[in-house]
Parts: structure tokens; sequence; C-alpha cells
């Protein structure tokens, strides 16, 4: 079930879509600035490449403004842009399945959620802190990596994004159920996968 | 993961407080974060790409694309489909084609098993003989040169009452010729008519037989003494014998003192004079011919 605060954030994007569609095309840069942190965060989780990344977040953004004339208002176009951004994720994935080299953000040690798990993941010395945390960035992603597609598509839109379940089925169009067996096997593996790291 | 690989960080405090569980990593990933001025770029790039969408035509195709992409997610239940059509109508094929393949080969036997009578045109190289149409009645003349007998009624047979006007065609008497043991009832009609002819004019029955003779002999099938074709040639092995022996014995080179068989010069110039003339058992002189028989 969606929270109220998604359903009156769908309806603005719905009244926006609308004057898109009527011709005011600049409206589409309000969506654009709105979303675009999230597509580039759940692209770049899915790739564990900043570039391939930005690239694969601005086609996203080019097919929903080509195809924003279709858009009916049967889903939001929060589910629907990122139905479109997942899709042309995946498909990238597939076609470039052997190719695939990391290009990592930096973390943000200023975000209080950071702070908390260095402190917490470091002595109180604090020597190699950077050091520490590069690495286990890497793992992370090593391990994100080794999921298959599309249950490193379910962690990615649950643990990291915040999505719903309802939601991520929406977006990946299966079943709830689907999405909870995914995810649940996601995390089985990636527990083995990060277990020295756990405590 | 190599299980005896220690952490590489230090372990966390024991109160409990600053446990570290999946979702914690997982969430630590949020912090990866492009910079500010990554976004100035991203929507330089962005608005580039959007502008160059709107001008650039898309081509035809493209909702074509589409509608292929919508039938690709039945490509399943589609494939299926295909493949049932297609083995029902491989099905369906077959099914048609095997009664068509009997028939042909039924029709290939039936035309095998039935002989082949190939239209014999025979020329016909007719004597004019002076018949009188008054002298027999059951001769007509049928344009000034050729002598045909008219229906003969048969007395003795219920079957033949009456016959057809006697016709001298070649083709339908080589038919009849070649067909020994079906006797037709025209073989026997021409017979009975020539032979009611004979008795009443034999001289013009024996013009007639002089021209019949012309007509490769087949004219009268039924009064023709039928000789086994077999038995009229040498049977081969006996000359294929001979030559064979030729090569050994030299006495025995020519067969039957008729058909002259090679001799094999090797073996002549082998053989000597002395045990040329020891070998000899046997000999016979005839009017012109000479036997000898001899032994090794």
């Amino acid at each position: 079930m969606a929270s109220p605060d998604r359903l009156h954030e769908a309806d603005e994007d719905l009244d926006i879509v609308r004057r898109i569609q009527e011709g005011d095309v600049a409206a589409f840069d309000v969506l654009t600035v709105k979303y675009r942190s999230r597509i580039y965060g759940v692209i770049y989780n899915l790739t564990s490449n900043r570039e391939d990344a930005a690239d694969l977040t601005q086609d996203a953004f080019i097919k929903a403004f080509q195809s924003i004339r279709r858009f009916r208002g049967q889903s939001s176009f929060f589910t629907w842009i990122y139905r479109i951004a997942i899709n042309s994720t995946l498909s990238h994935l597939r076609k470039n399945r052997v190719r695939s080299f990391f290009s990592l953000e930096k973390i943000n040690t200023d975000d209080p959620v950071s702070r908390e798990l260095i402190a917490a993941l470091t002595d109180k010395s604090g020597a190699d802190r950077e050091t520490n945390v590069r690495e286990l960035q890497e793992k992370l992603n090593e391990a994100m990596q080794n999921l298959s597609i599309n249950h490193r598509t379910v962690i990615t839109l649950f643990e990291i994004d915040g999505l719903s379940h309802q939601e991520i089925a929406d977006v990946m169009n299966c079943s709830v159920g689907t999405v909870r067996s995914r995810l649940h096997y996601a995390k089985q593996l990636l527990q083995s996968e990060l277990q020295n790291y756990l405590r | 993961m190599d299980p005896e690989k220690k952490n590489p960080l230090p372990a966390a405090e024991s109160d409990g407080s600053n446990k570290v569980t999946l979702e914690n990593l997982l969430r630590f990933k949020r912090c990866e974060q492009p910079p500010p001025e990554f976004w100035q770029q991203f929507d330089r790039e962005l608005r580039a790409k959007q502008l160059a969408a709107i001008v650039a035509r898309r081509p035809w195709w493209t909702p074509l694309a589409r509608y292929v992409g919508v039938v690709s997610r039945y490509s399943l239940p589609l494939g299926a489909a295909a493949a049932l059509a297609i083995a029902f109508a491989g099905v369906h094929e077959y099914r048609v084609y095997v009664p068509a393949r009997a028939s042909a080969d039924d029709a290939q036997s039936t035309e095998a098993s039935v002989p082949t009578v190939e239209p014999v045109e025979v020329a016909m190289a007719v004597t004019p003989v002076p018949v009188r149409s008054n002298e027999h009645p059951n001769l007509v003349t049928v344009s000034g040169e050729r002598s045909v007998a008219k229906p003969v009624v048969y007395h003795d047979s219920a079957k033949r009452e009456t016959a057809a006007p006697a016709r001298m065609d070649a083709r339908s008497l080589a038919f009849d010729a070649g067909s020994e043991s079906t006797e037709s009832s025209s073989d026997l009609w021409v017979a009975s008519n020539l032979a009611a002819a004979q008795a009443a004019e034999p001289e013009a029955v024996r013009n007639l037989l002089g021209m019949s003779s012309s007509l490769d002999g087949r004219m009268v099938p039924a009064v023709r003494t039928h000789v086994e074709p077999l038995e009229q040639m040498d049977p081969p092995a006996a000359e294929q014998r001979s030559r064979l022996l030729g090569g050994v014995v030299p006495a025995l080179a020519t067969y039957n003192g008729t058909v002259p068989v090679p001799v094999n010069d090797r073996v002549v110039k082998d053989l000597s004079d002395d045990r040329l003339y020891e070998s000899i058992s046997r000999y016979s002189e005839g009017g012109d011919y000479l036997s000898i028989k001899v032994k090794f």
C-alpha cells in the first residue's frame, strides 16, 4: 500500500506530465531534477560503474521524454520511469555480462549513516580508516555483482532505495511473493559473502 | 571467501550498540553519491541529448519495434503455437502425400503389368490381284485393288453368330500374332474366311497368300507353326565352352565342324608334332570335312 506522501507525490507528477503532454516541454526538467539522483543511485548500485550509470540515467530520461505522450497515468510517473531505467539497465547488463569493472563513487563521510557505520567498524583511534572504508566499499560492490541481475535489483530497490515490496513488484513486473523470495535469497547470499564484516 | 581470513576491520565494541548487520552495510552504499558538480555536467549532457532526440527523426520501424517488443513478451506461447502449427502441417502434408505416392506407384505398376503395344505401321506391298466380284460370294473388291471377304456366319459356335467384316488391318493382326495364347475371334474369322476362299478359289488364295508372305509372315497367325525362339538359337554356353576348351584342346576348337572358333595361337605353338601325333585317338573324314579327335 502506498503511503500518503507517495500518493501526493504521484498526483503532483501527474499534473506535470499533463503539462508536458500539452506542450510544456520545459516542465520535464522538474521531473528530471526530482528523480535524477534516485534513478542514478539505483543504476549505479546495479552496475557499480558511475560512467555507465550516468549514461543509462540520461538514456532513461530521454526515453521517458520521447514516450511521455503514451503515458496514460495507470501507474505513477515514479514507477513508470523506474521501470524504464531498470529495463534499460538490465538490457545493458545482459549485453555486457562479460565486461564488468568497478568505477566507484566516493563515500560521503559527512552523511550521518556513513559516520555511524564507520564508527562501528573502526577502532577508536581511527587508524587506516580511509583504507578500511575503501576496502569495505569494494567488498560490498563485489558481493552485489556476484548476485544475479534480478536478485541485485530487488536488494537494491528494497535495502538501498527504500521501495516497498509492492512498488518493487510494480517496477519489476512480478508478484510480491517473487519479490520477497528473491529478497530472502539475495540476503542469504550477501550474508555468506560479507560474514567477516558482520558482528 | 576464505573463512580463515581475518576481518580487515578492527573488532567493534562489544557493548552491543554498534552491532553491524547486513542492512547497515547495504545502507552504507547509500553514501556513495556523486559530487554536486557531477549534476551540472549531467544536466548539460541530458539537455544536448534531449535536443538531439527532438530534432532527430525517428526511424520508420520504431513503432514496429515497439510491437515486436510487446510480442516478445509472449515468445514462449507464440513459439509453442508455431511449433504445433508446423507439426500439424507436417503431419497433414504427410498424410496427404502418402496416398498420392501410393496411387502413383499403383499406376506405375499397372502400366508395367500391361504390355505396351506400339502401333505398328506395316507398309503393305499389295500386288494387284484381278478378282472378279461375282466369282465368289464372300469376296468383294475394295477400291479395285484389295479383295476383302464378306462376313461369314458361324454355324458351329453359339457365340460367333456373325463376324465383322474382314479388314486387312496390319495393326490388329500384328497384335493378335503376338499374343499366341489368346486367339481372338478375328484370328479365327480370318482363318475360316481364308479356308473358305481357298476352297472356292485356290488360285486367288495362292496369290493372296503370296501377298501375305510379304507381310512378315504374320498375316495368318492361326496356321503359323509356333517355334520356341530359344530353340532356334545355338546355346551360348556351348559356344563359350568350345572357346574355353579351344585354349586347352586345340582339336576341339571347332564346334560341330560348322562354327569356326579361333584356336589359341600360343597353344598351337607350344604343341609339338610328336605330341599331337600321339594324342590323336580317332579321326574320320567326310565329303568336305575332316574330324580329328585328340586326347591329352
